[in-house]
């Protein structure tokens, strides 16, 4: 069977990825996999010796006295994560959604997501981490990190949960969405769901009629919406409001990480303004 | 390949990289300068060299926190050179070292350390040690009673003062208190600026000026090869030492390369060769460094320090960076390799003090590690080739005797192998069963062989059972009892 990999943390967004995952592991159908990555700890941690001087056994003493550190961190961690996957577990059955897979494990969230991804279908993801707080004017770094590193669509929760009836597809007739577009053509499942298609690019007429016809065979209903003028990311961002769409999907991160830090990323702008959940493919 | 973002190596640990780079910036002084006067040059080629390779590493290296600069046991392989050629052969040597070791880099050279044994590491760790204290011997000896007080001094101030505050590095504290004193008395001491040039200027972009010329190349290959070796060993085995300290992995190859890189930038902007520091990357770590910014500014402070301090710096009596220098002896030292003498197996021991000895008398640690390694492999050859056995039973009505082989048959056990069998006794016929057993070479294969020729020779019928696997494909390929030819060609041999 097909299933979700959802992140867990301690953060604010954490019930509400397991909403989601919920949601979308019944509608789909699928199965869900909880995960959460323990942080390496030993990078945060330091002796406070600034003597700079060498004793004798200096290395033998340094290695135990940082183990010692690591360790007594590592056990508060290890029984938090449980208290997370817990706490998760929890949220999934109100839903009706029983038995789970757990996943413990150490690591970086990025390289334990790149080790297991090809086994699931959809990530799911908070928007934030849980060192920042719901009011926070930056994305999570880890979001950025697992889309850009990830192959697999990422589902980003946001900070509030409503059900889901319209869903808008910002087309641009690039790679990454048409990836969108083939997912709900492959998922007929979730075409009870209403559909908008926001042609966004200067895309030629006959891919976007491709898509449309793509997603009405799977048996969608299509409103098709074309705005070619002014910055893509506020024209979503009005046709979000204006038609009440409770789900976002589109590509992501098209362009190089160095590109961003100096342009900005049109794909983060979204992520942060967006009131709703998104759904991001590569 | 991993995938660490760039901003965790860079700016996870931000405050704490940036104190634990000043601390490693004040203890790098006294050594790029103790280093210099080892190697025989100007005490600013080794504070060029220092910042160079510092700053480089931090950037291209594979292990984020180590330290890298001028060192020690580069320094030491670099005095002949320096003696007979000068210094602008030595930055030619520098250049080409780099060279060489982003070539070793490139053919992912860096797996071989999983050759040298941890014996081999303690040997080489306390061969430096010892090099080192070894290399402060000429300030200590005909010198004044002062010289011996203010070392004790010294001394006495960097391991008592981090009793007092562990805030300000005890080595600085050192330093500065005997510069006043020998200042404020007048003493007659040697001082820093009594051995040569020190920077007033950035480092300035030069070719050295050697003769491109064949005979140029084969002065100064020998020695880069030699620096090339010594400075990848340092470094991967600092390397280790730093991912055990701070439980995370790194990359070797990558680091191969950094270094490469890093000496190259060093000898175009005339610095001599180095590599990765035990002492320094340890206390690096011991001060919180962890990420690549720790190692940036450890070389940009310690520029900064001596192109603003140039002048006091030029004050610093010797002393004070003898005392440095024995602290960074004592703690290179594996102290636990004395404690451990009378547990450890007598080969690991021979193993370590073979090391010291080729090292400590050649003044070459990539001669006494490559004895090292071949004594481990003498003796790990040996050790495996203990894993032989031969049994045997006879069926006295049958005339008939079966040999079961076990263990490991090899160029070291191939003897005892051939010594397992009667050729005397008569037979009928023999089975040999190998099931258990290994064959792993052509000498195996040859007493293999010699074992079923000298058999049929006696007139006596041989079977062979269960060759596994792995000896079946080396016995197919090597063989040769299975030709008709097989007696002639054995005796030709």
């Amino acid at each position: 069977m097909k299933k979700l990999l959802v992140c867990m943390d301690g953060s604010a967004y954490a019930d509400n990825v397991c909403s989601y995952a919920a949601w979308l592991a019944k509608t789909l159908p699928a199965g869900i996999a909880l995960l959460h990555v323990m942080r390496r700890n030993s990078e945060l941690q330091a002796t406070k010796d600034l003597s700079g001087s060498l004793g004798l056994g200096a290395r033998g003493n340094l290695l135990e006295e940082l183990t010692k550190l690591d360790e007594s961190v590592s056990k508060l961690n290890q029984r938090k994560g449980q208290l997370i996957l817990d706490h998760g577990q929890a949220v999934l059955s109100t839903t009706g959604v029983s038995d789970p897979d757990l996943l413990h494990r150490r690591g970086s969230l990025v390289e334990t997501i790149k080790d297991i991804e090809s086994k699931y279908e959809v990530i799911v993801i908070g928007k934030r981490g849980e060192h920042a707080g719901p009011d926070s004017v930056e994305l999570g770094s880890n979001l950025e990190n697992v889309a850009r590193a990830s192959a697999k669509p990422i589902f980003v929760a946001n900070a509030e949960y409503r059900p889901i009836h319209r869903f808008l597809i910002a087309f641009d007739g690039k790679g990454s969405a048409q990836k969108a577009v083939d997912f709900f053509a492959h998922h007929p499942s979730l075409n009870h769901l209403e559909c908008h298609l926001l042609s966004v690019g200067d895309e030629p007429q006959q891919t976007v009629q491709g898509a449309v016809v793509m997603l009405k065979n799977a048996g969608y209903s299509v409103t098709t919406h074309i705005e070619k003028s002014g910055p893509i990311d506020k024209q979503i961002g009005e046709h979000l409001e204006r038609h009440s769409i409770d789900w976002l999907a589109m590509g992501a991160y098209s362009h190089s990480p160095l590109r961003n830090f100096f342009l900005g990323s049109k794909t983060a702008s979204l992520l942060l303004n967006s009131k709703v959940p998104v759904i991001l493919f590569r | 390949m991993s995938y660490i973002p760039l901003k965790a190596e860079w700016l996870a640990n931000t405050k704490n990289d940036l104190l634990a780079g000043m601390v490693v910036a004040l203890a790098l002084i006294p050594e790029a300068i103790a280093f210099s006067i080892i190697a025989g040059v100007d005490p600013k080629i080794g504070l060029y060299a220092s910042f160079c390779i510092a700053v480089v590493t931090a950037i291209v290296g594979g292990r984020p926190g180590m330290i890298s600069a001028a060192t020690g046991a580069m320094a030491l392989v670099m005095v002949t050179l320096v003696k007979e050629h000068g210094l602008e052969y030595l930055l030619a040597t520098t250049i080409l070292t780099g060279v060489l070791q982003i070539i070793a880099g490139a053919l992912k050279l860096g797996g071989l350390i999983r050759f040298v044994s941890r014996s081999v590491m303690t040997g080489f760790v306390n061969a430096l040690a010892i090099l080192i204290f070894m290399a402060q011997l000429p300030e200590l000896t005909g010198v004044h009673w002062q010289v011996y007080a203010m070392v004790g001094f010294g001394l006495a101030i960097i391991y008592l003062f981090p009793y007092l505050s562990k805030a300000i590095p005890s080595p600085l504290v050192c330093i500065v208190v005997l510069t006043v004193l020998s200042v404020a008395m007048g003493l007659d001491v040697r001082t820093v600026g009594d051995m040569g040039e020190l920077p007033s200027t950035l480092p300035i972009f030069l070719l050295p000026q050697v003769p491109v010329t064949l005979e140029t190349f084969w002065i100064i290959l020998p020695y880069a090869l030699t620096l090339m070796t010594v400075g990848l060993l340092e470094s991967l085995m600092t390397a280790i030492i730093v991912d055990d300290l701070t439980d995370t992995p790194s990359d070797k190859n990558k680091e191969c390369r950094g270094q490469g890189i890093a000496n190259i930038v060093a000898g175009l902007f005339g610095g001599m060769a180095g590599c990765a520091m035990i002492g320094q990357s340890v206390i690096n770590i011991k001060s919180g460094g962890r990420g690549r910014l720790s190692t940036l500014f450890a070389g940009m402070f310690l520029l900064f320090l001596i192109v603003v301090l140039g002048p006091l710096v030029k004050q610093i009596p010797m002393a004070a960076l003898v005392s440095v220098m024995i602290m960074v002896s004592i703690g290179t030292f594996s102290w636990s390799s004395l404690k451990n003498f009378r547990t450890y197996p007598r080969s690991s021991n021979i193993v370590m003090v073979s090391t010291v000895a080729v090292v400590v008398l050649t003044h070459d640690l990539a001669r006494g590690v490559f004895v090292g390694v071949l004594l481990s492999a003498i003796f790990f050859a040996l050790k495996v080739s203990r894993l032989l056995a031969v049994t045997s039973d006879l069926d006295a009505g049958a005339h008939k005797r079966t040999y079961v082989v076990h263990g490991q048959v090899f160029f070291v056990s191939s003897a005892q192998f051939l010594e397992a069998f009667d050729f005397k006794e008569v037979l009928e016929a023999v089975t040999i069963d190998l099931h258990r057993a290994h064959f792993w070479d052509l000498s195996a294969v040859g007493a293999l062989d010699k074992v079923i020729l000298k058999f049929r020779r006696e007139g006596t019928a041989v079977e062979l059972l269960g060759l596994n696997l792995a000896s079946s494909t080396i016995i197919d390929r090597l063989g040769q009892h299975q030709n008709p030819d097989a007696l002639d060609a054995l005796i030709e041999h």
